[in-house]
């Protein structure tokens, strides 16, 4: 019985590394005659359909921007929240809040992208901007973060809460210092999470963003390149020299993540007592 | 001073989500009132056209790639958890752990490349004998004889939409069976349970809760999943249960699909088609929550 | 407790390295290449956005790299989103011209008219035909007509052998394999061309209307004109429509369509060229250069058409003003002879006065 519950979870850890072993050696694959440093440093200014050439540095730079305005505003206000609903429930708002954030958590991305468009990039009359996108790519990174902070908090026992206030310290004292550190790994897990979920999204930052050709590195205004709008419009091309290039940037994009991912991870990692 | 930020945070996600959802519904209007079908129970969808449309094709997919993709996921995933917080070493189950997630990196639009360039191809062996040697399930029939071939159909799309989740189930349920208490374990053991035993009843059984949330999470993300399914899905209007067959079609893979070349009534028409997604999502969640509440074996807040 | 300094400096690395990255060791590409034409492009420094129909977005993009290269500052960048979303964005303001594979309805036209503050003009600026790409291992001459295409499109011819296609077909050896139609699953201007000239040189035998999308009755849908070209390469025994440039780029043979005279043409820059020429006519007089295509008319290759580009007559900002007419000025001019290379025609010359004309006119 030992064995084979035993055996039967290795087969589903095997079973969730092979697909991302095959994922990351078919982008690889794909994207990686193309990467070099030129690809790297350079825009599509002036670089045709046909033409070889040109690279992804103004996609980089939006993506980049974008992402962190984004993570700037959803992992505080998410953490800010989850902190109300499980250290400070108030009957009516606890529950309406719980309620929302449950079914945003499976909003299609373009809606998001569709509601900031509406409301900032046609009625506030800004146009096109970085900023915009991470206003999209916020609200669907913040459910991800409310609902998976939330499951953290929860799960660090009374009995650490009690401790500390058995000590003297304050609610927000305990929630800052003890309660929070002690869910740390739980909740950086769930920021990556919703992170790397809109790394990759194009839809939304279509409708915010646009899309540019040329290097904008201000997120407030105009319209900026970022990785996923690059590779989607790359890669629906006929011309294999933009379907290549499609495929390198989408390489650097998982890239982009991986390397955030294990920094954070490094930065993060729990040292358990005992 | 803790109660008033926290108060604030509430109300501005509050405020928020209300908008967007009045929004949604003031968007989706319009085509409400022109539709010439029942939006309920008409499978077509030409809004621009003959303004005839209707989600019942489009909710029937979801739902059913949906559960599908959950089917084989949940239990992929949590085993994957398990075997990360039981069975191997810290130093290893780290590094395994970190693998798993990194499947969350992957952007969707790759997915949907992959799942076509590969994953198709290589699932017509697994086609055939599943239309072959399980035939008898209705799920798994082949009445039109297209399971030796390549095909864009149900089945594809929810494998494609399982891996998609697979990290979002694992890493939360492998936070939530990391903080089993260890001293039940330890409990069960002494008293002669098998290994086994002490995992289910300490561990498995007390984060059932926390093992359904992840599930639900990963749940919120195949629901909404647009890109991946849109490369990879036949995309027809129809409703058939035999996930093998070629078609199928998703809320979210028609909206990408028609978004960028839609008029004002057929955008409406989406909009309106995403606010069944949103049904969707709440009634599957209140479901979840409600279970997880009546089962009582923990407390939701800390206070 | 481990002492923090290793994380301050893993943090103070990665600061740097973004900063490095944000300081631009970039550089947008500088140096003038070869430019397109000849013909002095009038320069102006300002960056507009346009987005809009997938079909014209391979020379919309030529255009603007070639136009980026011989007037440097000028910044144009044209992102294949849709016809429908881009006379959207452009209703709304959030992008300077659109580009569409038809011309706009009344509200739309009223909508772009408000936004202009004035007119909203909508001229061709491109032609190109609609391939009907196959794969059929040992067959690579093939020939359809109108009707042939009804019936396979609509499921009730089977199999590659079946008599129509031997009728269209004398003395070609077809094989007995099933037939596999990949159609848009997505809104397609090309949808949309392809339906038309079915309901007019079918006679009768198309049933599914005209429009971006229809409903199908029978085949795969697929996402994008990459999306049923991939279906065909992967799978022997099928046959899709999609723009010219996905057959010339993957070396995929194309039918010879038939005519309203009865000709068999092969899609040729020409053959387009001489079919927009015959089918094309402008909807009204005065002002706006938007037509409608009569296949019934077209000589040569009657699958053809054209795209749209949808501008306002006057914009309130100089900068953007200025960009405009200079781009649209060298997309109309030499740019016409980029078309060629990209699997386009380019617009016979009555059409290019035309759009001048509307571009010009004042009021």
């Amino acid at each position: 019985m030992n064995i084979a519950a035993g055996l039967g979870v290795t087969v589903c850890l095997a079973a969730a590394l092979t697909p991302l072993i095959a994922l990351m050696v078919f982008t690889a694959q794909h994207g990686a005659t193309l990467l070099s440093g030129s690809f790297l440093t350079h825009s599509m200014a002036g670089v045709g359909p046909l033409a070889p050439g040109g690279g992804i540095y103004h996609a980089m730079i939006g993506t980049l921007e974008q992402v962190t305005l984004a993570s700037a505003l959803a992992v505080p206000i998410g953490l800010l929240v989850a902190v109300g609903i499980t250290e400070q429930p108030t009957r009516g708002l606890t529950s309406a809040v719980r309620f929302l954030v449950d079914v945003m958590t499976g909003i299609p991305s373009i809606v998001a992208g569709l509601f900031v468009f509406a409301f900032w990039v046609v009625g506030l009359h800004r146009g096109f901007s970085g900023f915009a996108g991470s206003l999209a790519l916020a609200i669907i990174m913040l459910p991800v973060v409310v609902r998976t902070a939330e499951e953290m908090l929860v799960l660090v026992p009374r009995s650490v809460r009690e401790a500390a206030w058995a000590l003297g310290l304050s609610r927000w004292r305990t929630i800052w210092s003890v309660v929070i550190p002690a869910a740390r790994s739980g909740i950086t897990t769930g920021a990556l999470l919703a992170v790397a979920r809109v790394t990759g999204e194009t839809a939304p930052l279509l409708l915010t963003v646009g899309n540019n050709s040329f290097i904008n590195a201000n997120p407030l205004r105009g319209a900026q390149a970022s990785l996923p709008a690059f590779v989607f419009s790359q890669s629906g091309s006929a011309f294999d020299v933009a379907v290549r290039r499609a495929w390198a940037g989408a390489l650097v994009l998982v890239g982009f993540v991986v390397v955030l991912y294990l920094t954070a991870r490094f930065l993060t990692r729990n040292r358990k007592l005992g | 001073m803790l109660r008033g930020v926290t108060t604030a945070g509430g109300v501005l996600v509050l405020a928020l989500l209300c908008a967007i959802a009045a929004f949604l519904v003031f968007q989706a209007l319009p085509a409400l009132a022109h539709d010439r079908g029942s939006f309920v129970t008409e499978r077509r969808w030409d809004p621009d056209g003959s303004h005839v449309f209707g989600v019942a094709a489009l909710a029937f997919g979801t739902l059913l790639s949906s559960a599908v993709a959950l089917s084989v996921a949940t239990p992929v995933a949590i085993g994957a958890a398990l075997f990360t917080t039981q069975l191997a070493s810290t130093r290893v189950a780290t590094v395994l752990a970190w693998a798993v997630d990194l499947l969350a990196a992957v952007p969707s639009v790759v997915y949907g490349l992959w799942g076509y360039y590969f994953l198709l191809p290589h699932l017509v062996g697994v086609q055939t004998w599943l239309s072959g040697d399980l035939g008898w399930i209705p799920l798994f029939a082949d009445p039109h004889g297209t399971a030796g071939t390549f095909s864009k159909s149900v089945f594809g799309a929810s494998l494609v939409l399982a891996v998609m989740v697979i990290p979002i189930v694992s890493a939360v349920s492998r936070e939530v069976l990391a903080q089993a208490d260890r001293g039940a374990y330890e409990a069960c053991l002494a008293l002669g349970a098998t290994r086994t035993e002490a995992v289910w009843h300490a561990v498995i059984r007390p984060g059932a809760p926390g093992l359904l949330s992840a599930a639900m999470l990963g749940l919120g993300r195949a629901l909404g999943e647009t890109i991946a399914v849109a490369i990879v899905i036949g995309s027809t209007f129809g409703i058939d249960w035999h996930i093998l067959t070629p078609g199928g079609n998703t809320i979210a893979a028609n909206i990408a699909n028609r978004f960028g070349d839609a008029g004002a009534t057929g955008r409406s028409a989406l909009i309106a088609s995403g606010l069944v997604l949103f049904g969707m999502t709440l009634v599957v969640n209140f479901v979840a929550r409600t279970v997880i509440a009546r089962s009582g074996i923990r407390e939701r807040s800390a206070t | 407790m481990r002492k923090p300094r290793g994380m301050w400096a893993v943090g103070a690395a990665g600061a740097s390295a973004t900063a490095l990255l944000l300081t631009g060791c970039g550089s947008d590409n500088g140096a003038a290449k070869t430019a397109a034409g000849t013909t002095p492009v009038s320069c102006t420094s300002g960056t507009v956005t346009a987005a809009g129909s997938t079909f014209q977005q391979n020379i919309e993009q030529q255009w603007a790299a070639d136009f980026a290269t011989s007037c440097s500052g000028s910044k144009v960048t044209y992102t294949g989103t849709g016809s429908g979303a881009g006379i959207q964005q452009f209703g709304a303001g959030t992008i300077a011209f659109a580009g569409s594979d038809v011309p706009m309805t009344t509200d739309e036209q009223a909508a772009a008219n408000r936004r202009c503050g004035g007119s909203a003009v909508t001229l061709p600026v491109t032609a190109g035909g609609i391939a009907v790409i196959y794969h059929v291992r040992g067959v690579s001459d093939l020939r359809l007509s109108a009707k042939t295409l009804a019936g396979i499109f609509q499921g009730t011819i089977k199999h590659w052998n079946d008599a129509p296609l031997a009728a269209d077909n004398p003395g070609v050896h077809l094989p007995s394999l099933p037939i596999v139609t990949y159609h848009r699953a997505d809104g397609s201007g090309t949808t949309s061309v392809f339906s038309a000239f079915e309901t007019a040189l079918s006679g009768g035998a198309w049933h599914l209307g005209t429009g971006k999308t229809l409903n199908w009755p029978a085949g795969q849908g697929a996402n994008g004109s990459d999306g049923v070209v991939r279906g065909v390469t992967s799978t022997n025994g099928s046959i899709t429509y999609a723009e010219a440039s996905y057959a010339m780029a993957h070396n995929l043979p194309t039918a010879a369509i038939q005519n309203s005279s009865g000709a068999f043409v092969k899609l040729t820059t020409d053959a387009v060229q001489q079919a927009i020429a015959s089918g094309f006519t402008l909807a009204s007089a005065s002002g706006d250069a938007a037509g409608a295509l009569d296949f019934t008319k077209m000589q040569a290759y009657p699958l053809s058409t054209v795209s749209y580009a949808i501008v306002c007559h006057h914009y309130s900002d100089p900068t953007t003003d200025a960009v405009i007419r200079a781009y649209l000025g060298y997309a109309l001019g030499s740019g016409q002879s980029s078309a060629a290379a990209l699997g386009y025609a380019p617009l016979p010359a009555t059409l290019v006065a035309d759009a001048r004309r509307a571009l010009s006119s004042s009021g």
